[in-house]
């Protein structure tokens, strides 16, 4: 009996591992998105169901895919500490978030990681640090989604066209 | 005792493979620059390369091939002393390491591909353009086929790439 409930307790754990977001990006959010430069907005299903009726199909069908957003803009990019940045990456890394692209142009970086299971990508993890406008951008998608779903992403923010930056289809 | 002597290094050995990748032309001479200012730096991991041969499902086998063993790609450019830094670059590669595949002077660039074999396989293909606008050295990693490689030029949107198919006429 005691066996049988660890094993349970076991696969509650594992499970819900899969679906959370990752700590530390989670930890992220929640240091910055109370200063004042910041804005913070996160989408759960509920709400992304809702705002799928306003959306055309192909968007909407693309939204379908996504359990959780969470977008966090910084207008004031000097506020991120470098090492909380640098710490973010190295959690995610040991997390099983992988590298997708990195650029740097000057001063300006954006980076892709994402995380993946057998299904498909789970989440997906775009920073950018912006020099023209000072911007500081951590973008977090979490759901069932192929790498095709991401060339059609539709999110308008600064930052928005490094994904264009993504190699076309084949 | 013996035991965990035994456990202890395969430990190690494992973690030392995990975490060493293959030091490519960019790390050996040009590290110094990854995080200047004056260049720009763009790293295109395996992942992504796995990733977009996933989705070339409906291309041919052979550039689905050419991709899934690529390990990455690092692009490193300048626009400032683009001259002094194609010489460092031609002065600094060790030839016996890097062997010259070809040069070609194509629209004011010189270019020229550098190769990296150990028996049979190349396992990194340098490019290197010294033009009067641009300095470019373009590393890629993998077990590479030369005419794969290519036809991949034709599929994937990044500038200087095209250089690539001087390759080809081979």
């Amino acid at each position: 009996m005691k066996y049988l409930i660890n094993i349970i307790l076991l696969m509650l754990l594992f499970s819900t591992q899969m679906q959370a977001q990752s700590k530390s990006v989670n930890s992220f959010y929640k240091k910055y998105k109370k200063e004042a430069e910041a804005r913070n907005i996160k989408l759960n299903s509920f709400i992304i169901d809702i705002s799928r009726s306003f959306m055309d199909d192909e968007t909407s069908d693309l939204l379908k895919k996504f359990s959780k957003v969470q977008l966090l803009v910084i207008e004031d990019a000097k506020i991120v500490n470098p090492s909380d940045l640098t710490s973010l990456m190295k959690s995610v890394k040991k997390e099983k978030f992988e590298d997708l692209i990195n650029v740097r142009d000057g001063l300006s970086r954006v980076q892709i990681l994402v995380r993946d299971s057998k299904k498909g990508i789970t989440d997906l993890l775009l920073v950018v640090q912006d020099q023209e406008d000072d911007d500081f951008v951590l973008l977090s998608i979490q759901g069932l989604f192929k790498y095709e779903d991401l060339k059609e992403l539709d999110i308008d923010f600064n930052g928005k066209e490094h994904l264009d930056q993504l190699p076309d289809k084949a | 005792m013996k035991y965990l002597i035994v456990i202890i290094s395969l430990f190690a050995f494992v973690n030392t493979s995990t975490l060493s990748a293959q030091a490519d032309a960019i790390d050996k001479y040009f590290q110094q620059y990854v995080e200047d200012e004056r260049f720009s730096v763009v790293y295109i991991s395996p992942k992504m390369f796995q990733m977009i041969a996933k989705i070339a499902e409906d291309e041919e086998d052979e550039l689905r091939e050419a991709i899934s063993d690529l390990q990455g790609l690092r692009i490193l450019t300048t626009e400032h002393n683009t001259q002094g830094f194609y010489e460092e670059a031609l002065r600094k590669i060790n030839t016996k390491e890097y062997e010259v595949l070809m040069t070609v002077r194509s629209e004011g660039d010189n270019v020229r591909f550098l190769v990296k074999e150990s028996g049979d396989i190349i396992n990194e293909l340098l490019m290197l353009v010294g033009g009067d606008e641009d300095f470019a050295l373009m590393s890629f990693v993998g077990n590479i086929d030369l005419d794969k490689l290519a036809k991949l030029s034709d599929s994937v949107d990044i500038d200087g790439l095209d250089h690539l198919d001087e390759l080809d006429k081979n």
